[in-house]
């Protein structure tokens, strides 16, 4: 049995002229909730779509719970579970019918889950898919992922729409789901407070790469932010490996860095004769550090 | 499984428009069977034609249906999806060819519709529906559009076709057999279909909203020789065009909305300029077409009905722009007026190629003694003021936010339309001369309150 929910490796895809990824690799260990960053249009929904076989991909292979996403099996199909950033879902249908028209092609199907979930949510089984407002709907798009209770479950943007007592709810169900039982969760945001409230490994998408993959902690002990006071000026070029931001003014710098150690501080203050503080940052401003 | 299939057909039967004309079609088929039975040979012909007209938008719905199923995440990530779905969408197939055969068993012999020529009939028509759904919104619409009218009033009004079909039995076997084939791609297509397919973002789709995200998903052409000769006009403001904020006149402000859709009227154009030898050829040459030619007045429906639904589907998908369109500096009033304005331009423009290429250039080519007739070019008259009827009341029906009226004024506008099409050229000139100029006060006071309608609007 593959150790992977989701193994890239050597993944490029052009949309027309437009390389959108290139030579990308990443490995999605299983039962882990795995956050996906990046900038607008750095091609986070190009990604999770190729993972998913829903676009092909020029060169590089992939593998989805060990099958190829260009031609899943059916029994895959039975154990992935997709939010896309935005749905088309039938206007006539109410609710109900389409949990049931969803429901039929799953041989298991947690009726009790669907039913709880909705009632959370405050959605009626008996509204029209077409009356729903943008935030209902996706709640709905969630809670037909979540029915037949897939091993993988993949989201682009889920809460984009969700006001933020459903956010908070659909936080609470992904750390349910993965705690009740061996579940994978992928998916990118924008909003990183979330991210960080759940995931425990993040990738970071950027230039058509993957800029940093690992355990969330490892991130954050590797990106810093460090505030140094020297006693003389401080001169213009700063021989700091991995440095990644730096603000001088006269005696004073703030610089960001990335692949921080302590004995970086150490060596600093030798150089400089300076005091230095280190600050640790949270996700979203190493995301602002990485993205400069 | 079954309740999987069970849940896909009960999809379709949920589909208002589908549940309609199913019913519709199903109506049809009974009653020409009564109508038979009771020796109503003429009602029993008519009852066929609901019949055969609810089949085809029965296909065209079923194709619309089959995209918007098929090119979506789920037909490649739900178990089984793609399979079952076009089984249950060929079940229908099967179902309405057999339903046509059913209803054909046992008919007497006067009856000209026979099992062959039906069935070829079907196929093409299922196949040209097909391929409408499949060629969707491309800048080819309008031409589409067109084609598919052709071919339906040629076929439900030129008993000819019928004849054509049933005595030859290679064009009833090349019918078959390019339908089958075709429909066959179909499903190899949709089988495989991913969104980096150029078809993909094409949907049919409903709301217009949908329809307007799957343009942008799409993104501008490239620049290619194509493009050169069918591409858009340059934008308003540059090079000699002036900006709207500098045109003046509201026949020129008219024209700059228009500028819009420019690029499929020019495509018409130039489609219809290069077909015609060839059109011209085909009705020379295709001796059975006569009577239908000759029968200039039961076209009808073709000459009034057809320009004002390329007009209306061109303009469609402009209105929900019309939100953002007035955030510019525009005032409301004349903006909508403008817009009316480049409609009913489009409107006289599709209907005069509608007579030139229906009316004056077979006449030409088969010196049809009705065309130096008074009672042919009234007649003319009266499809055009009946376009601008039609054309007002659907735009005064767009306006309308509830759905029951909104029906009630299309059964009215469905009756009096039939009623034109069979009485209207059996009046005297006379009569023909007051209706057409009734058509046009009518039309004139639907316009009016479209207007004030529209400029009421929330936007």
């Amino acid at each position: 049995m593959a150790d992977f929910a989701i193994e890239m490796k050597n993944v490029s895809k052009e949309l027309g002229r437009k390389k959108v990824l290139r030579d990308l690799s990443l490995a999605i260990p299983k039962g882990s909730v795995f956050g996906l960053l990046g900038k607008n249009g750095a091609g986070k929904t190009t990604l999770i779509k190729c993972a998913l076989g829903l676009v092909r991909i020029q060169a590089g292979g992939i593998t989805v719970l060990g099958d190829d996403p260009g031609n899943l099996h059916e029994d895959t199909k039975q154990k992935l579970g997709y939010v896309p950033q935005s749905d088309r879902i039938y206007p006539w249908l109410s609710v109900k019918q389409i949990i049931n028209y969803t429901a039929s092609f799953y041989s298991h199907w947690n009726d009790q889950l669907v039913h709880s979930l909705l009632n959370d949510w405050d959605l009626d089984s008996n509204d029209k898919v077409g009356l729903l407002s943008e935030g209902q709907a996706q709640m709905l798009m969630i809670i037909l992922a979540l029915g037949h209770e897939p091993q993988l479950l993949i989201f682009d943007e889920p809460v984009a729409s969700l006001d933020p007592a459903a956010r908070r709810q659909f936080l609470k169900t992904i750390l349910k789901i993965v705690s009740d039982r061996e579940c994978t969760v992928f998916f990118s945001t924008h909003i990183t407070s979330d991210l960080e409230r759940v995931a425990d490994r993040v990738a970071l998408l950027k230039d058509d790469k993957i800029d940093f993959c690992g355990e969330l902690d490892v991130l954050k002990d590797e990106v810093k932010r460090l505030r140094i006071v020297a006693p003389v000026d401080i001169s213009e070029e700063l021989n700091i490996s991995g440095l990644i931001f730096c603000e001088r003014s006269h005696h004073e710098a703030i610089i960001s860095v990335r692949g921080f150690k302590p004995e970086m501080k150490i060596a600093i203050e030798k150089q400089l004769k300076a005091e230095i503080e280190v600050e640790d940052l949270n996700l979203e401003e190493i995301f602002l550090e990485l993205n400069r | 499984m079954i309740k999987n299939i069970k849940q896909i057909i009960l999809l379709y039967l949920r589909n208002p428009a589908f549940s309609l004309i199913l019913g519709i079609y199903l109506s049809g088929a009974v009653s020409s069977r009564y109508f038979l039975y009771k020796r109503d040979f003429f009602m029993s012909e008519e009852a066929f034609t609901f019949m055969f007209l609810s089949v085809i938008c029965l296909a065209y719905i079923m194709g619309v249906q089959i995209k918007r199923q098929l090119a979506n995440y789920r037909a490649s990530l739900l178990p089984h999806y793609r399979k079952r779905h076009l089984g249950v969408s060929s079940l229908w197939y099967v179902l309405f060819i057999l339903f046509a055969f059913l209803w054909e068993k046992s008919l007497p012999p006067s009856i000209i519709f026979t099992r062959a020529g039906l069935t070829g009939i079907y196929l093409a028509c299922l196949c040209v529906a097909m391929l409408i759904t499949w060629v969707g919104y491309l800048s080819l619409v309008r031409v589409f559009l067109v084609l598919y009218f052709a071919v339906l009033i040629l076929a439900i009004q030129s008993q000819s076709i019928f004849h054509m079909i049933d005595n030859t039995p290679w064009l009833n076997g090349f019918f078959l057999f390019l339908s089958l084939v075709m429909l066959l791609l179909f499903g190899i297509r949709m089988m495989k279909l991913k969104e980096g397919n150029f078809e993909y973002s094409y949907l049919l789709t409903w709301p217009p909203k949908d329809l307007i995200k799957s343009q942008f998903a799409v993104g501008p052409q490239k620049p290619g020789f194509l493009s050169v000769i069918f591409g858009d006009l340059p934008a308003a403001g540059e090079g000699k065009t002036k900006k709207y904020t500098e045109k003046r006149s509201m026949l020129s402000r008219a024209f700059h909305w228009d500028y819009i859709e420019l690029a499929e009227l020019k495509l018409f154009w130039i489609f219809l300029a290069l077909l015609t030898p060839f059109y011209l050829w085909f009705v020379k040459m295709a001796n059975e077409l006569h009577l239908f030619y000759n029968n200039t007045y039961a076209n009808f429906l073709l000459l009034s009905v057809t320009p004002v639904l390329i007009v209306i589907c061109g303009n469609y998908r402009r209105i929900v722009f019309w939100g953002y369109e007035l955030l510019k500096p525009v005032k409301k009033e004349p903006f909508i007026l403008q817009h009316g304005f480049a409609m009913l331009m489009n409107l006289l423009l599709y209907w005069f190629l509608f007579i030139l290429f229906f009316s004056i250039l077979p006449g030409l080519v088969l010196e049809n003694p009705f065309l130096n007739e008074l009672k042919y070019w009234l007649y003319l008259f009266l499809t055009g003021s009946y376009a601008f009827v039609v054309f007002a009341w659907i735009s005064y029906m767009s306006s309308l936010k509830s759905t029951r009226l909104m029906i009630l004024n299309g059964l009215v506008l469905c009756l009096l339309s039939l009623l034109q099409f069979y009485e209207a050229a059996n009046f005297p000139r006379f009569i023909i001369l007051t209706n057409s100029t009734v058509c046009l006060l009518i039309g004139g006071i639907f316009i009016q309150a479209t207007y004030r309608r529209w400029c009421r609007a929330e936007f």
